[in-house]
Formats: C-alpha cells, sequence, structure tokens
C-alpha cells in the first residue's frame, strides 16, 4: 500500500511518515500543495493525506483538482480547526475522511485501515474485538461463544462501530450508515439504541466496551 | 448659528424642560386659585351685596340719610371663609401635584427605558450590538448619558472578546505543536516495544500530559462557539441516561448513586452541546462528592421553561466562589483542582453553552450540604 502525506509542519510530516513505515506502508511526502498535487499524479497512490493549511495551495484546492482527475483515491484531511463549516466543506470537495488536530497516531491509523478495508472486495467475516466476536455473514454478536441477544438496530451500530475499530464515530456517521434513507433526525434515535446496547454489552463483558467522548463520538477499541 | 444651535441645544435638556414645565404648572396654578376663590367671595357675598345696593338706591331715591343694619348670618363667618379657601387650595394644589406627577414621569421614561436595557446587557452574548442602548427620545442629558454608556459597554464588551480570543487563539495554536508531540511518542511507543523500565514511564507520563493538554484545548476551542446551535425535539432523560451510564464506573469508585428525578422533558434544543453541559456539571458534581453520597438530577417544566437540577452532596461552594465560579481558569481551590483535575474551562464551558441555547444557569446551595446547579432553557 502506497501512502502520499501533504504536510508542513516537517516534524508532523516525519513522524506521521516514519510511523507509517513502520506499519509496513510506502510512504512519500509532500511539504506543499502544489507539490503534492503534481505527485498525485505521477503516483497511483492508495491514500493521500492531506493537511488542509499548505503554502502555495491549500488542501482544499488541492482536493478539487485531484477529485476532478481521480475519483477513486482515498483522501484523508488533516485539519487544525474543529470548524464544522471546514469538514462539511472537506467532504463535500470529496474528501473521505478527516482527523482534527491534535490526534493519536493510532486514531489516524484506524482511519487508514478503515478506508483501505472499504476498498477491499472481500471483508472478514468475523469482526473480533476483545471477548466479542461479530458474525458479519450471520450478522450475529457473541461474547465468549455465548450469543447477545441485540436488536437489528443494535446489531447495526455495532457492525459499523467494529468496521472502523479505533476510531471516533459521531452519532450523525451511524445515523448515515446504520439508519440511511429512514433515518430520522429529529429524536435522538442513534442515543437511545446507543445506551441500550452499550448497557447489554458491558452486562455481557464486565466492563464497558463502547466508549464515549462527547463531541467526539463513540470508539470500540481492543487495547481498552 | 452657534449660539442658535446652543440655545436648541438648551432648550432640549430636561432642566429646560423642568423649569418650563414648573412655570407653566405654577401660573396655571396661581390663576385657578385666584379665579376660583374670587368667583367663591362673589358668591358668598351676593346676597349682602344686593341688599346694599338696593338700600342704596332707595336712600339715594329719598335722599334721607339711612341707617345700614347688617346682621352676622347674612355674610360669611371668617371661619367659613377660611375652610372654604383652604379646600379650593387643596385641590388645587392636588391637580398641581398631579399634573407635576405625569410631567416629571414622562420626562424621565426615557431613563426607565435606559436602565431596563442595561439590565438586559448580558456579557456572555455573542455580540454588542452598537447604538443598543441609545437613547433617541427623550432630554439631552440622558441622549448623552446613553451615548456614553453605549461606549463603554461596547469596549467592556471589546475587551471581554479580546481575552476570551486570546485563549482560543493559543489554544489554536498550540494545536499543531502539540499534533507533533503526540504523533512522535506514537510512534516511538510503536518503535520501542520492549524498552525498559524508565522509558516506558518517561513516555506514559508525556502521553498523560499531552492529553491533558489536548483535552484544555479542546475545551478552549468550544468557548469560541463559532458552530452553528442545530436544534431538535430532544428527551432530556434519554441525554441523562446516556451520562449517567458514562459516569457508572467513576461513581461507583466512590460509592456515589446517581439518580433521575422528575417528568420527562422534552425541549427543542441542540443535544450534542447540551449533553456536553450536563456531562460537565455530572463530572464536577461526582469529582467534589465525597464518599456515599449522591448526584441527583431533577427535571420539570415551568410554564415555557425547562428547569433542569444537578445537585450534590459534596464540600458545596463558598458564596464568595459562587459568583466566579462560571469565570474561565477560575479554580475554587487551587491545590485541590489540580488534584482532581480540572483546569478551569468546565463550567465557563457550561455558562457558554446554556447561553447560547438561549437558557441561563445559575448555582445555589443544597441542603443540608453540597450545591445545586440550576439550568433554565426555553423549550421552544
Amino acid at each position: 500500500m502506497r501512502i502520499l502525506v501533504v504536510e508542513d509542519e516537517i516534524q508532523l510530516l516525519e513522524s506521521i511518515a516514519e510511523g507509517l513505515r513502520l506499519s509496513g506502508y510506502i510512504v512519500d511526502t509532500a511539504e506543499n500543495g502544489a507539490d503534492g498535487e503534481e505527485m498525485c499524479y505521477i503516483q497511483d497512490y492508495d491514500l493521500v493525506i492531506l493537511d488542509i493549511n499548505l503554502p502555495k495551495m491549500d488542501g482544499f484546492q488541492v482536493l478539487k483538482r485531484v477529485r476532478e482527475h481521480n475519483k477513486k483515491l482515498n483522501i484523508i484531511l488533516l485539519t487544525a480547526r474543529s470548524d464544522v463549516s471546514d469538514r462539511v466543506k472537506g467532504l463535500d470537495y470529496g474528501a473521505n475522511d478527516y482527523v482534527v488536530k491534535p490526534f493519536y497516531f493510532a486514531e489516524l491509523e484506524a482511519r487508514i485501515r478503515a478506508l483501505l478495508r472499504r476498498k477491499a472486495i472481500q471483508p472478514e467475516a468475523d469482526l473480533c474485538c476483545g471477548p466479542l466476536r461479530f458474525d458479519t455473514a450471520k450478522r450475529r454478536a457473541y461474547v465468549k461463544d455465548k450469543e447477545l441477544k441485540l436488536t437489528k438496530k443494535e446489531l447495526g451500530i455495532l457492525e459499523y462501530l467494529l468496521m472502523n475499530m479505533g476510531t471516533h464515530i459521531t452519532q450523525y456517521e451511524i445515523l448515515e450508515h446504520v439508519w440511511g434513507d429512514e433515518a430520522d433526525s429529529f429524536s435522538n434515535t442513534v442515543r437511545v439504541h446507543m445506551v441500550s446496547l452499550r448497557k447489554k454489552l458491558k452486562q455481557a463483558t464486565g466492563y464497558n466496551m463502547i466508549e464515549n467522548t462527547i463531541s467526539k463520538g463513540y470508539i470500540i477499541d481492543e487495547n481498552k | 448659528m452657534k449660539i442658535s444651535n446652543h440655545a436648541a441645544n438648551v432648550r432640549k435638556t430636561i432642566v429646560y424642560k423642568l423649569v418650563v414645565a414648573v412655570m407653566v404648572i405654577f401660573l396655571a396654578m396661581i390663576g385657578i386659585l385666584y379665579i376660583s376663590i374670587n368667583y367663591y367671595q362673589h358668591y358668598a357675598m351676593s346676597g349682602l351685596v344686593d341688599r346694599l345696593e338696593n338700600e342704596l338706591n332707595k336712600a339715594e331715591k329719598s335722599k334721607d340719610n339711612g341707617i345700614l343694619i347688617l346682621k352676622q348670618d347674612e355674610g360669611i363667618s371668617r371661619t367659613e371663609f377660611v375652610i372654604h379657601t383652604a379646600i379650593i387650595s387643596l385641590s388645587v394644589i392636588c391637580l398641581g401635584a398631579i399634573t407635576f406627577y405625569i410631567v416629571i414621569s414622562g420626562v424621565m421614561k426615557p431613563l426607565r427605558q435606559l436602565t431596563e436595557k442595561v439590565s438586559n446587557i448580558d456579557i456572555e452574548r455573542a455580540s454588542y450590538e452598537k447604538n443598543y442602548i441609545l437613547i433617541e427620545n427623550g432630554g439631552l442629558e440622558i441622549k448623552d448619558l446613553s451615548r456614553t454608556l453605549d461606549r463603554a459597554f461596547q469596549e467592556i464588551y471589546e475587551g471581554y472578546e479580546r481575552q476570551k480570543k486570546f485563549s482560543i487563539n493559543v489554544a489554536h495554536e498550540v494545536r499543531t505543536p502539540l499534533a507533533v508531540l503526540s504523533a512522535k511518542i506514537d510512534v516511538f511507543k510503536k518503535k520501542n516495544t520492549k524498552g525498559d523500565r524508565e522509558i516506558t514511564e518517561f513516555v506514559n507520563s508525556m502521553e498523560k500530559n499531552i492529553a491533558h493538554l489536548s483535552d484544555m484545548v479542546e475545551g478552549l476551542m468550544l468557548l469560541s462557539g463559532n458552530q452553528p446551535v442545530q436544534k431538535k425535539m430532544v428527551h432530556i432523560n434519554e441525554l441523562l441516561d446516556e451520562i449517567f451510564f458514562d459516569m457508572e464506573d467513576r461513581a461507583l469508585e466512590k460509592d456515589l448513586k446517581l439518580t433521575m428525578q422528575g417528568e420527562d422533558v422534552i425541549i427543542n434544543t441542540d443535544d450534542q452541546i447540551l449533553e456536553r453541559a450536563l456531562f460537565n456539571l455530572i463530572e464536577n458534581g461526582i469529582k467534589y462528592s465525597e464518599k456515599g453520597g449522591s448526584i441527583q438530577a431533577c427535571m420539570k417544566t415551568v410554564s415555557d421553561k425547562a428547569v433542569i437540577k444537578i445537585s450534590d452532596e459534596g464540600v458545596g461552594i463558598s458564596d464568595e466562589d459562587k459568583a466566579h465560579i462560571f469565570d474561565l481558569f477560575y479554580r475554587v481551590d487551587q491545590s485541590r483542582s489540580r488534584e482532581t483535575g480540572g483546569h478551569g474551562i468546565g463550567l465557563a464551558l457550561v455558562m457558554h453553552i446554556v447561553n447560547r441555547l438561549g437558557g441561563t444557569v445559575s448555582v445555589k446551595d443544597n441542603i443540608p450540604k453540597g450545591s445545586v446547579f440550576e439550568i433554565i432553557l426555553p423549550i421552544n
């Protein structure tokens, strides 16, 4: 897997590149928007990590121009702003995901994994996390081989969280992916199903598997 | 030109208006008094005067010298006269007082408006509208006062904003170095999976402090409040249900009971940021509680408002601290706060959020001990 990192803060650029290389990715780097754009045309990357504030050409511009030529390229935006408008703008321009600085490297990696997996044709049949096993074919969840009684929506939420293990998932994302068109954004639906799912999981495993960080979202992580 | 201008200005002052009003009313009072007493005199003496005229005419015709005898009850007595004039004077004075009252309260009306506007000013509000308290009708003095006040408020507001922006800007600038530090540590950990104990401890301590800083920065960024409020119908008890679940383990550590009371209140609000505010209050309650206490959330509706009370049985807050508890970076007790891991942002954020949602938050003493935080939010 080949990844391009475009970031003008050299120390951060080097750290990200080094960390990704340690995980076995082939990493190229660019320090400004213009170089980044050019490299996107020359090489066939699996994924691009793109900062928004860049010299010469900002991340939004790069994103817009690259998207005109390449619709399939996975692009993750790095933003120092927690502005919703910035994120919305990024996603509108065609970014696949975004990470807000400062971030945990593990979180960035989790997002990369999730994006690259989405691209893979065959998803794993079983998603595992600690004592929990999720059979995606039969759509059933087990804790230590004992089946958990979950509703359809709870299973959907759990599956989506497991597919994005190690990443914070917002209520909005869950609503989009689990509810889809039947989403009723005028109620606390996600929250209610989420609390019920978390209670069931806690009862079965004895600890709180799904963490909730307010304003960041829900996360399920193996290292907890 | 200048003189006429000056004269025009003088004519707009309250002093001028009042002097003119006093003169007019005073003259009117004297006039009324004079005329009515005169009229009374004339009326009371009319019988006597008629007789006097008749007798005089008769005397003139007969060319005789005559004696006119007046009976005492024919005219009015002195006491009667005094009483009557007193009544007339009193009623004229009453009339004058009422007129004065109407005139003066008319002149003072803009002043009352000004007082009301000033008392409505809230420093935490998103922005100060220029000329918000400017009063256009009314005397020159009030106009001047309102203009000066307006300018002063604007400056105070700008100063306050600058101060708040300063911390937000600092937070913004600190993000990139923090991201670098955090990434470097993560990568370092990845590389040194079997490092010795000292290094692991060092890295863990770095990590913990970076996480602490990141929390602070994030809190400050939320205070900048440039995100639009997204309202929808929210069941408050569902929000609390989630927060209680998140807090369950921490409450258990201190043997605290978390309870919910009251009706199911549904309000139109932004659930994401409200959850944050409620979370901060409940987290605070847990932090400052002693073992074995309880945290209670109580909800009710009062006309078109929802009232949410979060009460604890903890150490409580002194009256002096209550006035500042919602200030940014204010800490009740330095050593204690460090122990509990606060950084003086939590309650400032609560205040900011509740204000953005159009509500108010206040703190009172809980009986017999602890504190009650009360959030009042509009239902719609």
